[in-house]
């Protein structure tokens, strides 16, 4: 049977084992280097609600605190919300990020390709 | 010249603002979201910065540098910013770069004070002094007892070069090799 990736669908190299850690969804355990990490940085007050909070706020200047999220998720529960993908034989070995569609002040999406030829 | 002055001012005060004013991109680099070489792409990240000022100077427009930090959070270090944070860096960015032009360092000089005295950096500043002090007392102490037992009489002197061999040598990861050959064995740092 042929080998679906070289490094096994994992970033272990050179050692026997890693800790697992619990999927933030399914509390699946998943080998730490197998899991697919994200982090998201986020308001606590979303941005729709800053204004009454500092309204109705005692403090003239009030700094609104961060959420620091990193989760985990196991690879059944990436795929299925959408996180990570199913790609091709050869666009598995695409390591490079995917790019992302900005979209122009006015609305329009941009074709990230061309914004790259623009860019850089 | 003075637009190379500048341009070094510039860099100082991007790299301090991304060390210490924007705390995305720090917790990203102490908790290694981007791997073990998250400090290389925080370096890499200011160099982009610097270079995108140098091309478009003027003309730099607020949402495309927003929108390139967003990009380069989110490609290397797998962050997703929810929060505005980013567009309020670029804010500071266009800031510092058009002061640097004109040759005011305030900003700048202000933000290198800022780092030497705030306790921002005061855990993992210690943490590192705390290694530096655990190798140096290991050594001496791995020394003083080797020592001890083979030379009664010239213990004291030889403690002292060794001493001062240890302290020039802990700080790097060299082999300590002893007078009579031996290599002192430490454990991997």
């Amino acid at each position: 049977m042929t080998t679906k990736r070289r490094n096994h669908g994992r970033n272990k190299h050179g050692r026997g084992h890693v800790k697992p850690v619990r999927c933030s969804n399914c509390a699946r355990c998943v080998p730490k280097d197998k899991a697919i990490k994200r982090f998201t940085v986020r308001n606590m007050v979303e941005s729709a609600a800053i204004r009454d909070i500092t309204d109705a706020s005692v403090y003239t200047e009030y700094a609104l605190p961060k959420l620091y999220i990193k989760l985990h998720y196991c690879v059944s529960c990436a795929i299925h919300s959408h996180v990570v993908r199913v790609r091709s034989r050869e666009g598995r070995r695409n390591r490079a990020p995917p790019p992302r569609i900005r979209y122009n002040k006015d609305g329009k999406k941009i074709n990230p390709n061309v914004q790259q030829k623009v860019t850089t | 010249m003075s637009s190379s002055i500048n341009r070094e001012k510039f860099t100082q005060g991007v790299s301090l603002l991304f060390k210490t004013q924007w705390t995305a991109l720090k917790l990203a680099v102490d908790m290694q979201w981007g791997g073990h070489d998250s400090e290389d792409k925080r370096d890499w990240l200011i160099g982009v910065i610097v270079d995108y000022f140098d091309k478009n100077g003027k003309n730099t427009d607020i949402d495309d540098l927003g929108t390139i930090l967003n990009q380069v959070m989110i490609d290397e270090f797998n962050t997703l910013l929810e929060d505005d944070s980013a567009y309020q860096v670029s804010q500071d960015l266009i800031k510092i770069y058009n002061e640097c032009i004109q040759g005011n360092y305030l900003t700048v000089d202000l933000l290198q004070s800022n780092q030497e005295s705030t306790k921002q950096n005061s855990f993992l500043h210690s943490k590192k002094i705390k290694n530096h002090e655990e190798d140096e007392d290991g050594n001496s102490d791995d020394y003083d007892e080797i020592l001890g037992q083979q030379n009664g009489e010239n213990s004291t002197i030889e403690n002292d070069e060794v001493i001062g061999i240890n302290t020039s040598k802990s700080s790097k990861n060299e082999p300590i090799i002893d007078d009579d050959g031996f290599t002192l064995v430490t454990r991997k740092r």
